[in-house]
């Protein structure tokens, strides 16, 4: 013998529905502005509001796998180093690329200060890409389409004055 | 109540939230999943994108199959049963051939679900216990629930999906160790 009817259960699945959606709008969010302020700080960096950012952690070295293709990669992104200005002025000179250092990242304790991603600005939105390596094979293809409208003359010139 | 019933909308509701978080993650991250599909080496790469769309709406299918109870029953439990099995066979050899270069990226967790996701963490003994679950359900008999009965069934589905990716958000961000920052006092 059903103690509630499927109408009361109904009604009860909704609202817990109603109520996880919302805790899920709000997390999200969250990790909206934090990479927004990724972006911010970058772009504060790197002197033009880059396409994507290369989240570089070097504790784990998994750039060693990608670290030869970051030269080619397009002059839109912009590289963010998990770590001293000094190590990321190291690595600028090991990849001829702008690299910025940046000891805190703006995501508290949570798994994206640790590993090593690129983030995409896809208009109102961003996208993480944790597989690096097959991603950097496929630059300059038919897709994904990252870096084809770009570099921009901003972008070509701050980067020219980082490597000065 | 009848148990075995009872056993039967577990095996179909856990099922149809495998499937559906799943898909939830990949629409979400269409690029990871497209790259993850190009280090398997199964296809030239210019059908990568088509596969990575069919195999979508493959998942999307059968978390609709499942999370509607009565529907294509004695299909969707063995459709189930090949995608876990496949997905599994490729898993091991990829985390083979990472084991082989010395590689870490991707070895150790799958990017089924996204990064970061509670359910990409040990996914060979996650899909192993899926696959019985898949064939539990083919097993058990029930009645497709109809009506508020339905309704319930795909909003609690729905709940358990948003719910784990909220876990993967705070996991990302930290929101639930946030209170190990506040300063005493």
């Amino acid at each position: 013998m059903n103690v509630l009817p499927d109408k009361a259960i109904a009604a009860l699945a909704g609202l817990i529905a109603v109520g996880t959606w919302l805790t899920y709008r709000r997390s999200a969010k969250k990790r909206h502005r934090m990479l927004r302020e990724l972006f911010a700080r970058a772009a504060a960096d790197a002197g033009f509001e880059p396409e994507a950012v290369l989240v570089v952690q070097p504790q784990r070295g998994e750039e060693s796998q990608f670290a030869a293709r970051v030269r080619e990669a397009p002059r839109s992104w912009h590289i963010v180093l998990a770590g001293p200005a000094w190590l990321a002025a190291l690595k600028s000179a090991a990849w001829r690329r702008p690299v910025s250092g940046m000891d805190v990242l703006p995501f508290g304790k949570g798994a994206l200060k640790e590993g090593t991603y690129l983030v995409i600005r896809k208009r109102r939105r961003f996208e993480l890409v944790h597989e690096l390596l097959p991603y950097m094979e496929r630059l300059g293809t038919a897709w994904p389409k990252v870096g084809v409208s770009s570099p921009s003359a901003a972008a070509d010139a701050a980067s020219d004055r980082l490597l000065q | 109540m009848n148990w075995e019933y009872e056993a039967a909308w577990l095996c179909d509701c856990a099922l149809a939230v495998v499937f559906a978080a799943s898909a939830w993650g990949k629409a979400q991250t269409m690029t990871d999943m497209r790259m993850e599909i190009k280090a398997y080496g199964l296809m030239p790469a210019n059908l990568v994108p088509a596969a990575a769309w069919a195999a979508l709406a493959l998942e999307w299918v059968l978390a609709a199959a499942f999370a509607k109870g009565g529907t294509l029953e004695g299909v969707k439990e063995p459709a189930a049963i090949i995608v876990l099995l496949g997905l599994t066979g490729l898993s091991r050899r990829r985390h083979l051939a990472a084991n082989k270069k010395n590689e870490m990226a991707g070895a150790a967790e799958c990017g089924c679900f996204g990064a970061n996701h509670p359910l990409s963490r040990r996914p060979m003994l996650r899909n192993v216990l899926f696959v019985a679950v898949a064939a539990a359900a083919w097993i058990a008999e029930r009645p497709a629930p109809s009506g508020a009965g339905l309704a319930a069934f795909a909003l609690v589905v729905a709940s358990t999906v948003w719910l784990l990716e909220t876990f993967k958000l705070q996991n990302e961000t930290g929101e639930w160790r946030a209170g190990d920052e506040r300063a005493p006092g």
